[in-house]
């Protein structure tokens, strides 16, 4: 009693309260916690934002998105543009002291090609990785250690993208986990106390509750200046408004878009505003009688009003043509997004067989392939339960309704969303679902590639293949001169424009919101706040 | 009584292989499936789903499934699909959070519930009673989470007295009731106002119909000091069905109060609750059930011991 | 005075006996006590009200209730729009109009479905004992336990979202206190006096049920009953949020809170109003609840 007394007490004088800016820590915040801080199990996106400054890769891209040397000093390509010879730097080290040496590299992808790996960054693309995975041989036979500061990754086949596919693979300990079996990785205690090469090591993972990470001080790049990097999880996204402007914490990603206006108007709150990796889509099933017409997909992208999806999202969005970020030069920047036309859109159904004959406000079919004439354009949307998504889909409702399609909205849990509902061959009755896509990495090929190309695992999507796109697709790691292969992925989403399997909505905008005081470097192309955190300071 | 409990043990092993059982077969046939969300949907193409639920044994029969991961709980190496550790540590590393609230707030529920309940009971219909009534059903009426983050507006926004999130400062490195008294005061709270519709409502019915009892009547007739009366007879008879609401309900409360927890940032067990069924995490599934159901099943049986002792004429059979 | 019509009511174990099967609550003076009852009858008349509500929704709501209007979206409350306006523009007011036709048969059909089960369950379970009891008693344990979300996904997956379907799946989940409530008082009430009386001169134990243990038991049903149609109104709006609920963009006041919630900062009317509307709601039960149970209980007499 006396206890709770003196707390009372001791809380009555110290108001008002909140941590005040220490120049020493920044308190990140977060709605979630990473599942894992192993990279080769990490599944969500969060995860990534703590790796990132955990782990060292071989090479790694700069905020510009040039490829440039991380564990790597420099490295140099065979004349068959098969094999890349890395030379490690002499004073890179783990948390504990232990110096990289090229072992750690042969381990990290030994791990990924082992049959009892259950991650998912296996790289067929490696000679021998197929050979290990399939239990063939011992070894990934294309990842060889020269000496102890030289390592040599030989692929398959030329391939134009082979760095940057290599500048997306965290180094792993070897000293730490070769002992370990690799079915039991996932749960080793480097998923939650990992020892990387990153500028920030971490010192306490506390459940649910918060990260505490400090700089690494024999980091082999620049050392970060904030001793303290703290990762506070606050699921609520409207209390991380409370947390900045009480100073309970400096930065958040996740400010809401209809609270943003009155954020920037806080004292003492500074914010950015660019394209976020977050896009919200359509996709059709090209099989379903009521799709199968590319003039009826074409119509439902004149009918929809997307900047009044935007508007109604808080304005933090942009209109999108493709599933590439516009600050790639793969982006195609001709091509011109489809303008709200409802006219236009009639005019389409109409030619396309759909006509509201009995004046009822939906249309019916005449002549369509697949249905019998008369059947009212009637057809079901399914999304899942999260404002993002349903709330532009009662738009699109509505939007179509005024053209004379019937839509019905299905909001569905998200794991059966994707499990169940999104694929015509799960779902026979899948007619279009209203999902997003993140951009996992910027570089789009293995995007596009899941997307478009016939036969791989977003194709079951949409049933959509197109054989010219699957081409370019296919060949373009193979196309070394960097405009010509650009444009290869130009035309490709030009394609894909004008087919509309996919039709895009917005790509969602970064809401960022910090401490006035925090000096953060220039965001660069890639426009990724969190990798440069060990960059940040304090001023003022 | 030793006979009682003893019976009401045993019968608790086929109470919980059935309750556990009839769990696992309907999370397992409930739409959806696990190894969808082991990955982002960016990378489902690049791994081989099939052999990933071959190896997670997700392709055997049921009932060879459930023994498994049964033997597999019992024995600690339940391991969660989506974080790969024992389930158990997922349970126990949440705990701590959980109890606290729980019982702060149980508590907090009844010394203020059954002391409202027995005034307004004394004077029906009086001004107390009126107010008290339309009070205690505001905090039905109106979501726990609208309530929770009204207050984090009032408190901690604008009069900034009170911590919006956590359980304790970010500095803190251990568990001081000094430090953490702030962050406990909202969500007890918001706690206490979704317990108190029951409690208050409860027990003033039962008050009322006690006072109304003959050998209540009797009593305060003949004359006996009416603390004898009150003790003996009326609050040990109406607090009956306190006691059962408070013994059901406390387990669920253990369960996971989900949305203080995520409005107020408390490290607790629905938090997990949440997200293990988002994700069909059904090791996690499985074990948060087995918690629950042990606590319901001796909460329940704690409340049958106790009928006895606050009404003798209650047998138990 | 309470105290003196109480004592005149003092019966016997004998007297009760010889009642038998007629009764022993005289019942003649239900309507004059619950219209004197100032609570209930204002209970009463707000009940009729939402009723009222929901049949001429229609007629009252000034918009329909999916009409959106983007331009108008998030205007505070003016006289155009006496509630506001939502993120797709849509009358608030007119929504929770039509809320009403949703929330109001959700929380009362599914309230009498969960009573009706868990007061039958709660008076077997406590007045027969023994195995009886145990079966019954250990089924409650097994739903108190169950994992109530993957029912539902499992159920409105096969036989879709409809009202009927939900408002069954929320009555059959949430019985499980209600039982436990009910057995508790049946075990105090089946050892009195008259219970003992009663069995002595032979009455059957579906009269002794009816007659001598469910009036002991319906103020505390009453309380439960009343208790629950609130709870019931705000779980729709919550399951709605995890994909199986009502689907947009039909309104129900549970989903209309939630989604306001979260604008809480930029629009407080998306999730006053239909808070308002639920809290009246809850109101009117409860109030109608007291004067019922009071009219019910002839030993009790408000001052």
């Amino acid at each position: 009693m006396k206890r709770i007394l003196l707390a009372l007490f001791i809380f009555a004088l110290i108001l008002p309260l909140g941590i005040s800016a220490q120049d020493d820590t920044v308190v990140v915040l977060w709605p979630t916690q990473p599942d894992s801080l192993f990279p080769d199990f990490a599944v969500t996106a969060t995860a990534g934002y703590v790796i990132t400054n955990v782990y060292s890769r071989l090479v790694a891209p700069d905020l510009t998105g040039a490829i440039v040397g991380d564990l790597a000093s420099g490295w140099e390509v065979s004349a068959d543009q098969l094999t890349w010879t890395f030379t490690l730097r002499d004073n890179a080290t783990w948390h504990d002291g232990t110096p990289v040496t090229a072992a750690d590299v042969k381990f990290t992808f030994e791990v990924s090609s082992d049959p009892a790996y259950t991650g998912g960054s296996f790289e067929a693309a490696i000679a021998g990785a197929v050979a290990k995975q399939s239990g063939e041989a011992d070894e990934v036979s294309g990842v060889q250690v020269i000496d102890d500061h030289t390592v040599s990754i030989t692929t398959t086949e030329p391939n134009a993208l082979a760095l940057s596919t290599i500048a997306q693979r965290w180094i792993l300990p070897a000293h730490v986990l070769s002992d370990v079996p690799v079915a039991d990785l996932a749960g080793s205690e480097q998923a939650t106390g990992p020892i990387g090469t990153g500028p920030y090591r971490v010192v306490e993972w506390r459940t649910d509750e918060a990260i505490i990470l400090e700089a690494f001080a024999d980091y082999h790049g620049h050392v970060a200046s904030i001793a303290n990097y703290i990762w506070k999880v606050v699921p609520e996204i409207s209390t991380h408004y409370t947390e900045l402007v009480t100073g309970a914490a400096d930065i958040s990603t996740s400010i809401r878009a209809e609270d943003f206006e009155s954020i920037k108007d806080e004292p003492g709150i500074a914010t950015l505003q660019f394209p976020g990796v977050n896009l919200t889509n359509i996709n059709f099933n090209t099989a379903s009688p009521y799709f199968s017409d590319v003039r009826v997909r074409q119509a439902v992208a004149y009918a929809l009003n997307r900047e009044s999806m935007i508007a109604v999202g808080g304005g933090a969005g942009t209109l999108t043509v493709s599933q590439v970020h516009p600050s790639m030069p793969e982006f195609n920047s001709d091509i011109v997004p489809y303008p709200y036309d409802p006219d236009t859109a009639a005019a389409l159904l109409e030619e396309a067989g759909w006509i509201d004959a009995d004046g009822d406000g939906v249309r019916e079919s005449h002549m369509v392939e697949g249905l019998d004439d008369g059947t009212p354009f009637s057809v079901e949307l399914g999304t899942w339960s999260n404002p993002l998504y349903s709330l532009p889909a009662q738009i699109i409702q509505q939007n179509l309704a005024d053209v004379g399609l019937g839509v019905e909205i299905s909001v569905i849990d998200f794991n059966v969303y994707f499990s169940e509902y999104l694929t015509a061959t799960n779902n026979p009755e899948f007619q279009f679902g209203m999902s997003g896509w993140f951009n996992l990495v910027l570089p789009p090929h293995s995007d596009l590639a899941f997307n478009f190309v016939e036969g791989s695992g977003g194709y079951a999507r949409t049933l959509w293949a197109n054989d010219r796109v699957t081409e370019l697709l296919t060949n373009a790691p193979t196309i070394f001169d960097d405009a010509e292969r650009y444009a290869a992925y130009h035309e490709a989403q030009a394609i894909v424009h004008e087919e509309l399997p996919y039709l895009y909505l917005s790509r969602l905008d970064n809401l960022i919101a910090y401490d006035e005081n925090l000096v953060l470097p220039d965001i660069g192309n890639l426009r990724d706040v969190f990798t440069s955190i060990p960059q940040w300071s304090w001023g003022g | 009584m030793q006979q009682y409990l003893l019976r009401r043990l045993l019968q608790m092993v086929p109470v919980f292989i059935g309750i556990t059982f009839i769990t696992f077969l309907m999370i397992s046939l409930a739409p959806g499936d696990p190894v969808v969300s082991l990955f982002p949907p960016e990378v489902l193409d690049r791994v081989d789903l099939d052999l990933l639920r071959d190896q997670l044994g997700l392709n055997d029969p049921l009932p060879t499934q459930y023994v498994r991961m049964m033997g597999r709980f019992f024995s600690g190496e339940l391991v969660s699909f989506a974080e790969r550790r024992p389930a158990i540590d997922l349970i126990f590393a949440r705990l701590f959070p959980t109890l606290l609230f729980s019982g702060l707030a149980i508590v907090c529920a009844l010394i203020i519930g059954l002391p409202v309940a027995i005034i307004s009971a004394l004077k029906p219909y009086s001004l107390f009673d009126n107010v008290s009534t339309v009070s205690v059903l505001t905090g039905l009426s109106l979501p726990q989470f609208w309530i929770a983050l009204i207050l984090v507006l009032i408190f901690s926004e604008r009069l900034r007295i009170l911590p919006s999130s956590g359980i304790r400062p970010i500095s803190a490195s251990s568990y001081d009731p000094i430090e953490m008294f702030p962050y406990l005061i909202m969500p007890t709270f918001v706690l206490v106002i979704g317990l108190l519709p029951s409690v208050v409502r409860y027990s003033r019915s039962s008050m009322i119909d006690v006072l109304s009892q003959d050998y209540v009547r009797t009593a305060f007739a003949k004359g006996l000091a009416n603390r004898t009366v009150w003790v003996r007879h009326a609050l040990r008879n109406a607090i009956l069905p306190v006691v059962t609401l408070v013994g059901a309900i406390f387990p669920l409360l253990l369960g996971g109060a989900v949305v203080v927890e995520t409005i107020f940032g408390i490290p607790g067990i629905g938090r997990l609750a949440v997200r293990s069924a988002q994700v069909r995490d059904l090791p996690v599934i499985l074990s948060l059930n087995i918690f629950t159901a042990v606590l319901i099943l001796f909460s329940n049986m704690i409340t049958d011991v106790l009928y006895t002792t606050l009404d003798p004429r209650i047998r138990l059979g | 005075m309470a105290m003196a019509e109480g004592k005149a009511r003092t019966m016997s174990a004998k007297e009760i006996a010889s009642l038998g099967e007629s009764g022993i609550r005289p019942r003649p003076s239900f309507w004059s006590r619950f219209v004197r009852n100032r609570r209930a009858v204002v209970g009463a008349a707000l009940l009729v009200i939402f009723v009222a509500i929901a049949v001429f929704a229609p007629q009252i709501a000034p918009f329909e209730a999916e009409e959106q209007n983007i331009v108008n979206r998030l205007r505070a409350p003016d006289s155009n729009y006496l509630m506001g306006t939502d993120q797709l523009g849509r009358d608030i007011f007119s929504r929770a109009v039509f809320a009403t036709q949703v929330s109001m048969p959700i929380g009362v059909f599914a309230m009498i479905v969960a009573v009706t089960v868990g007061v039958s369950i709660g008076m077997a379970s406590g007045y027969f004992g023994g195995v009886t009891d145990n079966i019954l008693m250990r089924l409650t344990d097994m739903l108190l336990a169950f994992p109530v979300f993957f029912l539902l996904l499992t159920v409105t997956t096969l036989f879709g979202r409809t009202l009927p379907v939900l408002t069954l799946l929320l009555g059959l989940t949430s019985w499980g206190v209600v039982a436990r409530v009910v057995r508790s008082q049946v075990l105090a009430v089946k050892e009195t006096d008259f219970v003992e009386a009663a069995h002595s001169v032979g009455a059957s134990h579906l009269a002794i049920l009816r007659r001598h243990i469910f009036p002991n038991i319906l103020p505390i049903v009453i309380v439960d009953a009343t208790l629950r149609v609130a709870l019931v109104i705000l779980i729709e709006g919550g399951i709605s949020f995890l994909g199986v609920g009502i689907q947009p963009p039909t309104p129900s006041w549970g989903n209309m809170v939630a989604e306001g919630t979260a604008l809480l900062r930029r629009a407080w009317w998306m999730s006053v109003f239909p808070g308002a509307f639920l809290f009246l709601c809850t109101m009117s039960f409860n109030l109608m609840g007291d004067g019922l149970r009071d009219a019910l209980d002839p030993r009790f007499s408000p001052n």
